[in-house]
């Protein structure tokens, strides 16, 4: 029995102005990075074909191996140093920031502010300042790292205290103990769990910032692929690739255990590996923390700050600053549409495919692309997309995808894995194809989620442009290094405002959007 | 009451079942969920399985729903094992037949047209389904079955936004768009007020399928089926026609 009903109309929900908000914004990115002219450099595939030819034969002899091998310890070593002390660093700052010590007043308000700038400026840049005072060695890379991975720590770790059971944190403050003492003995014990489970996925993230920073020079895995780049060596590149790759899934496969561990012994085995390897670290860096006190330093510093305040425009003036800060946006948004479609398509194949041995290799496949994209640095996707692209925005754009998809795309297939199952299988169940299960169940499911992961990617790549700017791929980060080599200190300064102006801008951006979606 | 025979068969003849179990069993590591069932249901049957909680009713309708595999013995539905087809021949029986749940199973960031008009998906090719996730399609057949469930004004409301019994009711109403030849309900009228499960246990009993619903309230169901079969402890108890059934056995029954 069908009666003729008058159907109301859609009209614009928050969801379709949002995309429509995004279509609108990407195609602006596109345009503004060319697409008129032609982009593709034709000369360039023979290189391109011959770099990945050589993964079949990787470079095996003995000494570059033994090369390989100091350089991965390096890597790791400084990944493990540094996390350890943003870990550390950013437990003291979250002190200051948790409503719990500091109450929700002037002063949680301007320590909230003061921990923006150091997030916003990416590791890279980081090192490119700190190598003029500490040099090229393992100082300014385990800093690099440390200084804005405390600032996100602290605000997270601050977010952890204050969002846990409060009832006895008031109680040990009823009987007299100090904030402190209340937040130690109240309220560390339920959250220790979740905050070793953190700092490991620092630590997992810590090493693939410690492969990038090797690129600008600091030494270890990163650094050998760019002398392999730089000189064309295929065959080595692919072994050190191999060898990122094995150290980056070691990583990940011990963060996701520690994650996911129901027995306590699991994370106390992963605490005292990384404890056994302060020391290694330590010996195989030959860090010499002694250089922090010492009066060279000091001198180097005092220097690097005079030249860099107060801050002033570079020779190109407003526009050219305007100029590189409008690319900057538009590169970081032509990444995270690559990176967030070709993230989410992976991801959703590896989740619905049926399990048949012939979809099992197809997973495996996925799986080995996803950890090759996050393996490799962005600097050095960008290098390779250099060959068959005209350099420009467009080379950094989808060297900062091919990466950015690695990490996206396994976020992704987690959500998807953790989103209820049962809109999906009731589909399945009266006979709907794989397809139309995904975009009827899981898809609208896990699409918060998605968001989400999304939003807070395309703040990260934002900052992350600056390391494909350093290879040339324009925006603020190629302002920057043209300012560095030119030791116009005062306008790299000027450069970094304006990085923070946009890093604010994307997250109130992000902020209004995830609002409107509700 | 004991294991009476299945009244159906007896009215039905020899025309194929529905339906049927032959020692269905259901293990899960130490739980025994179903215990050699057998029994059989004929088309356009209409039977409640009642019982306690934990007595094995939603895992009987898993495995006729093919969302659970058999431990041991064969489940038939519409004259197919489920276990024995796969790709577009299964997606065939399937989409002939319906389920409700009680997780109630609907998307919640879609808004309602899309979760009701899910029910077509197993007759929509797959760039229909998501076209029509941009312009609903048949809207006008979506809006007539909401206004059967009383819930006409909701087409265009986000899932998540309905209360609890406004979902349960947007599941029967993708239950009736889906036209299925047997319909399997895992107590579909949980959270709803006694007036409404009453008209809710009509609609899904008119017309000419099957219906297999459990029943947290056997005196609601026992007003609206043909059969009942009591289950406890993954045991089929008893297996009577509804009108046979006194207030005093089904006290006994529950009493128990």
């Amino acid at each position: 029995m069908t009666t003729a009903v008058q159907v109301p109309r859609l009209g614009w929900t928050p969801r379709r102005r949002v995309a429509a908000g995004g279509a609108i914004a990407v195609v602006w990115a596109a345009l503004r990075a060319g697409l008129h002219r032609d982009i593709v450099n034709g000369g360039g595939w023979s290189s391109f074909a011959r770099f990945w030819t050589a993964v079949t034969s990787p470079e095996v002899g003995g000494e570059f191996l033994r090369l390989t091998w100091d350089a991965a310890t390096i890597t790791l070593s400084y990944a493990v140093l540094g996390s350890l002390l943003s870990f550390l660093l950013g437990g003291i700052a979250a002190l200051a920031l948790s409503e719990l010590i500091v109450g929700r007043g002037t002063r949680w308000r301007l320590m909230r502010a003061t921990l923006i700038v150091p997030r916003a400026v990416h590791e890279v840049l980081w090192a490119l300042l700190l190598v003029q005072v500490f040099g090229f060695g393992p100082l300014s890379a385990v800093l690099a790292i440390a200084i804005p991975f405390a600032a996100v720590s602290a605000k997270v770790i601050a977010e952890t205290f204050d969002v846990a059971d409060r009832q006895p944190f008031d109680l040990l403050r009823a009987t007299g103990a100090t904030r402190l003492q209340a937040l130690i003995y109240g309220v560390l014990p339920t959250v220790r769990g979740e905050l070793v489970s953190y700092g490991f996925y620092r630590f997992e993230c810590a090493i693939r910032t410690a492969a990038v920073l090797g690129v600008i020079g600091v030494g270890g895995l990163g650094f050998q692929l760019d002398l392999s780049f730089e000189t064309l060596r295929y065959h080595e590149i692919w072994t050190l690739i191999v060898t990122l790759m094995l150290l980056s899934s070691g990583a990940e496969a011990l963060s996701t255990a520690v994650r996911r561990a129901r027995k306590p012994a699991i994370p106390r085995v992963a605490v005292a590996l990384i404890v056994v390897l302060i020391p290694l670290s330590i010996r195989w860096t030959g860090l010499d923390v002694s250089r922090l006190w010492a009066a060279r330093t000091a001198e180097l510093a005092t220097k690097l700050i005079d030249r860099l305040f107060p801050s002033r425009l570079g020779p190109g003036g407003w526009s050219e600053l305007v100029a590189a800060s409008v690319d900057t946006i538009a590169m970081s948004l032509l990444a995270i549409a690559l990176s967030a479609g070709a993230g989410l398509l992976l991801a959703a194949i590896l989740q619905t495919s049926p399990h048949r041995p012939l979809h099992g290799l197809a997973r495996a496949t996925i799986r080995t692309l996803l950890l090759l994209g996050r393996a490799v640095p962005s600097p050095i996707w960008a290098f390779l997309f250099l060959l068959v692209l005209f350099p420009g925005m467009w080379p950094g754009a989808v060297g900062l995808a091919a990466y950015n998809t690695g990490v996206l795309g396994r976020l992704f297939a987690e959500a998807l894995e953790e989103a209820d199952p049962a809109p999906g299988a009731a589909l399945a169940a009266l006979g709907a194809s794989a397809t139309s299960c995904f975009f009827y169940g899981l898809l609208p499911t896990s699409a918060p989620r998605l968001m989400a992961l999304t939003m807070y990617r395309w703040e990260v790549i934002t900052r992350e442009t600056i390391v494909v700017g350093v290879v040339g791929a324009g925006g603020l980060g190629r302002l920057i290094t043209e300012h560095l080599a030119a030791r116009d200190f005062a306008a790299v300064t000027g450069a970094i405002g304006a990085m923070i102006v946009i890093a604010v801008i994307i997250d109130s951006v992000s902020a209004a959007t995830r609002r409107a979606l509700g | 009451m004991s294991n009476a025979s299945a009244p159906a068969d007896a009215a039905h003849g020899s025309s194929p079942p529905a339906a049927s179990l032959a020692s269905a069993t259901l293990r899960y590591e130490t739980i025994t969920a179903l215990d050699e069932i057998s029994l059989t249901i004929a088309t356009g049957e209409k039977v409640a399985l009642v019982g306690p909680s934990g007595a094995g009713k939603s895992s009987l309708l898993h495995v006729l729903g093919g969302r659970t595999h058999l431990t041991q013995g064969r489940a038939t539905i519409l004259g197919h094992e489920l276990d024995a087809l796969n790709g577009r021949s299964l997606r065939n029986v399937r989409r002939r037949i319906a389920m409700i749940a009680q997780g109630l199973d609907l998307a919640p960031t879609l808004r309602v047209v899309h979760n009701v008009n899910a029910a077509r998906l197993g007759q929509w090719g797959t760039l229909g389904s998501i076209a029509s996730l941009i312009r609903p399609r048949d809207a006008d057949r979506v809006s007539d079955v909401l206004r059967q469930v009383g819930l006409e004004d909701r087409l265009l409301a986000r899932t998540d936004e309905l209360s609890g019994g406004e979902r349960q009711r947007i599941a029967i109403a993708r239950v009736l768009l889906q036209d299925a030849d047997i319909v399997l309900a895992d107590e579909p009228t949980a959270s709803v007020d006694p007036k409404l499960a009453d008209e809710m246990m009509a609609l899904l009993c008119a017309g000419d399928h099957t219906l297999i619903v459990s029943a947290h309230d056997p005196q609601l169901a026992r007003r609206h089926v043909d059969r009942m079969i009591g289950m406890r402890n993954a045991q089929v108890i008893f297996d009577q026609l509804a009108h046979d059934i006194t207030d005093h056995e089904l006290v006994d029954f529950y009493d128990r």
